[in-house]
C-alpha cells in the first residue's frame, strides 16, 4: 500500500509531469496522465499564470499575450506558488524575465516587473501615519541630525536605468504600449501607499541614498552625510529636495509622540 | 421557511454591492484574497461587512494534508475574522500544500483512517485557533483513487461527529462527481447526516474539451446547470431552508447578471423565503 507522504509525493509529480509531457522535455519514466490528472496540472497552472498576470500588469501589457503567457508559465513551473496568498505571487518574477530577455523578450521588461513587484508589495503592506514636512517643521532643530526615522513599510525604491522608466511604466499599466522611451539621466523610483492608493514616482538619485541609509538605521544627519557622499564629483548636494520628495510622497513613518 | 441567498464578492462589484439591499443577501469571499497586512483589501472587505453578512470560504487550509496546519496562514486568518466579523467561515475536504509547494486548487487524498485523524486534528485545531465552527464542505472529484477506507459521506459524518464541525454541501460538486467517477448523488445525500448541513454551495460547471458531457470541471465561471438546481430544489425539500451561496469565481460578469441567477435560483424553491442572517 502506497504510504500516506508518498501518494501525495506521487500525486505532485504525476501533475507535474503531466506539464512536461504535454509542452516539452518528456521524461524517461513517466507515464501519461489521463484526461483527469490534467484537470488538476491546469487549474493550479492557470491560477498561478493569471496571478502573474494580474500582479504584474505592465508587462502583460507590455509584452502582450502571445509573450507573456509563456513566460509566465515557465516561471509558473520553475517557480510554483508557495503559498494561498496569489496577490503576493511573484517574488523572483523580474530577474527571472531578466535572464530571458536577451533570449526571447522585448527590452525594458525586467525593469517593468521590478516596478510591478514593488507596487505590488506596496498595495498589501501594513498600515502607516506618514511622516508629513509640517510635522518635521514641529521638532528643534538641534534634534534633526540625532533624529532616526523609520521608512514607511508600503514604500520601495530602485534606482532607475538610463531612460524614463517611471513614464514608461505607466504608460504601459494603462495599456500604451506605442511609446517613445527617452533616454535620461539615471533617477530614482520611489513606490509609496499615503492611504489606499499605490504611487509610483520619480524622484532623484540623492532620495534613495537618502532612504537607504534611513532603512539602515542611520540617523538623519548620518543618512544625509551617506547620501551627499554618493553625489558626484562637483555636484552640490540638496537634503532639502532629496527630504521634500520622501515627506510628499508618504515615504516615511510618522514618528511616535 | 426562511433562508439566506449569498453571492460571491470580487472586488470589481465593490460598489454595487455596497448599494444592494436584499432580504437574505449575503456575500462569500476567499479570505486568502484578503489576508494583507494592511491597505485596501482588508478595509474593502471590513466596510462591506457593515453593510452584508460575510462568510469566509477558505481555499489554502490543506486540511487533508500529510503535515501539519501553517500557523502563519491560521494567525492570518484569525486576524482577518476578528476584522471582519464573518458569520460563517468554511474550507475543503482536500489539499493543497506540501512542504514549500502550494498547488492552487483542491486536490484529492484517500479516505483512510489515518487521513480521518489527521482531518479531525487539523479541524480542531483551525476550530480553537479562529472561534469559530468550520464547515467542511465535499470537493469535486476528477479521479477514482484507490485506497479509499470510507465512503466520502461516512467521513464527512465522522469527521462531524469528532469535531463538532458542521457540513458545507455543494451540490455542484455532487453532480460533478456523479460524472466524473460515478459516486450517485442520490446515494451519497442519503448517507449525509442532514442535520449537520449548515450551508449549500451551487456553482456552475463545463465540459472538458476533449472528453465532453464525460469529464466536467467545477468551473465556476457560468450559471448553475438545471440538473444541479433541481438537485437543490429535491434538497431543499427534504432538510428545509439552510444557508446557500452562488458561487462565481471565472469570467465574472456584471452583478446584475449575478442577480438574474439569484432571482433564477429563487423561483426554484418557491416554498422558500430570503430573509437576513
Amino acid at each position: 500500500m502506497t504510504s500516506p507522504s508518498s501518494f501525495y509525493t506521487q500525486f505532485l509529480t504525476s501533475i507535474d509531469g503531466w506539464h512536461l509531457l504535454a509542452g516539452t522535455d518528456v521524461e524517461v519514466g513517466l507515464v501519461p496522465a489521463p484526461a483527469a490528472t490534467a484537470v488538476y496540472a491546469n487549474t493550479g497552472l492557470r491560477a498561478a499564470i493569471e496571478s502573474l498576470e494580474a500582479n504584474f500588469l505592465s508587462v502583460a501589457n507590455w509584452l502582450g499575450g502571445p509573450w507573456f503567457w509563456p513566460a509566465a508559465t515557465a516561471f509558473a513551473r520553475a517557480h510554483p506558488p508557495q503559498e494561498g496568498r496569489l496577490f503576493l505571487y511573484g517574488d523572483g518574477f523580474p530577474e527571472f524575465l531578466a535572464s530571458l530577455e536577451h533570449a526571447q523578450l522585448a527590452r525594458y521588461t525586467s525593469d517593468l516587473a521590478w516596478v510591478d513587484w514593488m507596487c505590488m508589495r506596496a498595495h498589501a503592506a501594513g498600515d502607516h501615519l506618514p511622516l508629513t514636512a509640517t510635522r518635521l517643521a514641529t521638532l528643534s532643530p538641534d534634534a534633526l541630525p540625532g533624529l532616526r526615522l523609520q521608512v514607511a513599510p508600503a514604500t520601495h525604491w530602485k534606482i532607475s536605468p538610463a531612460y524614463a522608466l517611471v513614464e514608461l511604466w505607466r504608460s504601459a499599466h494603462a495599456g500604451r504600449t506605442e511609446i517613445e522611451i527617452k533616454p535620461q539621466e539615471a533617477t530614482g523610483v520611489l513606490v509609496t501607499r499615503p492611504e489606499d492608493s499605490v504611487w509610483v514616482h520619480e524622484v532623484p538619485l540623492t532620495s534613495l541614498h537618502l532612504l537607504d541609509a534611513l532603512a539602515a538605521g542611520q540617523s538623519l544627519g548620518d543618512a544625509a552625510a551617506h547620501a551627499s557622499s554618493q553625489e558626484a564629483p562637483g555636484r552640490p548636494f540638496d537634503l532639502q529636495a532629496a527630504l521634500s520628495a520622501l515627506l510628499e510622497n508618504g515615504a516615511l513613518l510618522m514618528p511616535p509622540s | 421557511m426562511q433562508t439566506t441567498l449569498g453571492l460571491s464578492f470580487k472586488p470589481q462589484h465593490f460598489q454595487q454591492a455596497m448599494q444592494a439591499q436584499a432580504e437574505g443577501l449575503w456575500f462569500e469571499v476567499h479570505p486568502e484574497n484578503y489576508m494583507a497586512d494592511g491597505g485596501p483589501r482588508p478595509r474593502m472587505l471590513e466596510a462591506l461587512a457593515e453593510h452584508h453578512p460575510v462568510a469566509l470560504h477558505g481555499v489554502s487550509l490543506s486540511l487533508a494534508g500529510p503535515e501539519p496546519l501553517d500557523l502563519q496562514h491560521l494567525r492570518r486568518l484569525r486576524q482577518l475574522i476578528d476584522r471582519v466579523k464573518p458569520v460563517r467561515l468554511s474550507a475543503h475536504l482536500a489539499w493543497s500544500r506540501l512542504g514549500a509547494r502550494y498547488v492552487p486548487d483542491l486536490l484529492p487524498a484517500p479516505r483512510t483512517r489515518a487521513l480521518l485523524e489527521r482531518v479531525i486534528a487539523h479541524i480542531d485545531q483551525v476550530q480553537q485557533v479562529t472561534g469559530m465552527r468550520l464547515a467542511l464542505e465535499n470537493p469535486s472529484h476528477y479521479l477514482s483513487l484507490e485506497g479509499h477506507e470510507f465512503s466520502e459521506p461516512h467521513f464527512l459524518n465522522e469527521v462531524v461527529r469528532r469535531t463538532a464541525c458542521s457540513l458545507l454541501v455543494d451540490v455542484n460538486n455532487l453532480h460533478v462527481s456523479a460524472v466524473n467517477i460515478h459516486q450517485r448523488a442520490s446515494d451519497w445525500l442519503a448517507e449525509i447526516d442532514i442535520e449537520a448541513i449548515s450551508e449549500i454551495h451551487l456553482a456552475g460547471h463545463s465540459e472538458d474539451p476533449e472528453l465532453g458531457p464525460h469529464l466536467l470541471i467545477d468551473s465556476h465561471d457560468r450559471p448553475v446547470s438545471e440538473e444541479v438546481l433541481a438537485l437543490y430544489a429535491a434538497l431543499c425539500q427534504r432538510i428545509g431552508p439552510r444557508p446557500t451561496l452562488i458561487e462565481w469565481d471565472g469570467a465574472v460578469p456584471d452583478l446584475s447578471v449575478l442577480w438574474q441567477e439569484r432571482a433564477r435560483v429563487q423561483a426554484a424553491t418557491p416554498a422558500w423565503s430570503f430573509a437576513h442572517d
